[in-house]
């Protein structure tokens, strides 16, 4: 006999009961009574019940478990063999560099339209002694030795250490190569009065 | 430089002898502590006490033995990698049973395999006979038919379903494994009781 629709709100009941969870309603037990619809579905579930409890394993199971145990066994002794401990620093290291070069890249694109103004050449008196003006071609060096002559042109630090030689005598001088250019070239000539004992 | 001697069944026999007897606890707590100093053959005896359960299990939630096999290789990597972190003297079963139900619903939701019949548990047409029931009520046959059905049922009444009627839990524990109350694993496992008479009458 069929399930009555008019039996639906005890469905669940029967479920329940069918699994020995509702121990006892009276109401239930009262409608199984007179209901030959639910006591036929009460055993169907019962009986199926009881089937659950006995599911067997399916074919193959012993060769999946044998398969399983080999894998994991496998998996888990593996990472002692293939131990990298220095992976996560190197993964972090390579993580510091992207963004370092990340921020390199965004900072010189910021900065690319602006002019950059063209670096000029250090002014001479830079690299020069403060006690002395630099000696710049065709300028004539303050040497005492030379005041109130008449300044060759152009002019030659070879020439004037002689000069300087010829009209003091026993002074040496000390001529520096400041900067040599195709265009231009400079020297230090100067009096070295500490080394003038030594000539 | 020290190492730890590697347990055996022998030496557990030998320490069980020579002092009180363990108790199923006891020797499952010494094996999880040799296991937690590095002892690999105890992890496998760890393995070899739990897997068989747990895949079937595994098998019973999700209806494939593949799946079920990839599931299970998934929480007992886990019970590696999360041994330290576990309490010797606690049963790491239901643990592991959790992580289980968790890992095969997980399984079960990415797939949405509701309505879907596993290939390798759908007998050929040809070894089916509706003419003849009783061979279908046969135990294997029968076993394999509650096994497809259940495959069907949603996820949520397969889980609270199989952990009650099969596994044989209490609604308590499947409540617990499910993360989930009492109440509503016991609501959920009367419709699924109900479903799948439905779906075993419909047939595959």
């Amino acid at each position: 006999m069929n399930h009555l629709p008019a039996c639906n709100r005890y469905l669940l009941d029967l479920a329940a009961l069918s699994a020995g969870e509702a121990a006892a309603i009276a109401e239930l037990r009262e409608h199984l009574r007179r209901c030959e619809g639910c006591s036929t579905l009460l055993e169907a579930l019962a009986l199926q019940h009881g089937e659950l409890g006995e599911v067997a394993d399916p074919p193959g199971f012993e060769e999946a478990l044998a398969g399983l145990h080999a894998r994991v066994m496998a998996e888990v002794t593996a990472p002692l063999r293939r131990s990298r401990p220095w992976r996560p620093m190197l993964l972090w290291a390579a993580a510091a560099c992207l963004v370092l070069l990340s921020g390199s890249w965004q900072f010189t694109r910021s900065h690319r339209a602006i002019p950059v103004p063209r670096a000029q050449p250090s002014p001479i008196a830079q690299v020069q002694p403060p006690a002395m003006s630099p000696i710049v071609p065709n300028a004539r060096p303050d040497i005492p030795a030379l005041r109130g002559r008449r300044p060759a042109a152009p002019y030659d630090p070879v020439r004037v250490a002689r000069q300087i030689l010829e009209s003091n005598p026993g002074t040496a001088t000390q001529t520096v190569l400041i900067q040599q250019s195709p265009q231009v070239v400079i020297y230090w000539v100067k009096p070295n009065k500490e080394t003038s004992h030594e000539i | 430089m020290f190492t730890l001697p590697t347990i055996t069944a022998a030496s557990l026999e030998s320490e069980a002898s020579s002092g009180a007897a363990l108790t199923g606890q006891d020797e499952t707590g010494l094996w999880v502590r040799r296991a937690q100093r590095g002892d690999h053959a105890a992890f496998e005896n760890l393995v070899t006490r739990y897997e068989r359960t747990l895949l079937r299990l595994a098998y019973r939630l999700l209806g494939n033995l593949a799946e079920a096999q990839d599931a299970c290789q998934e929480v007992l990597v886990k019970f590696h990698k999360y041994l330290h972190a576990l309490d010797p003297e606690r049963d790491p079963s239901p643990w592991l049973h959790q992580l289980m139900v968790n890992v095969c619903r997980d399984q079960g939701r990415r797939r949405s395999r509701i309505r879907t019949i596993p290939l390798e548990s759908a007998p050929e047409a040809s070894e089916r006979d509706p003419a003849d029931p009783v061979e279908e009520l046969t135990r294997e046959r029968r076993s394999q038919a509650l096994l497809r059905a259940l495959a069907r049922l949603p996820v949520k009444e397969r889980a609270a379903l199989v952990l009650r009627d099969v596994e044989g839990r209490s609604a308590a524990e499947a409540a617990r494994l499910l993360g989930s109350s009492e109440p509503t694993v016991r609501s959920q496992a009367c419709r699924g009781r109900l479903r799948l008479k439905q779906l075993l009458e419909e047939g595959p």
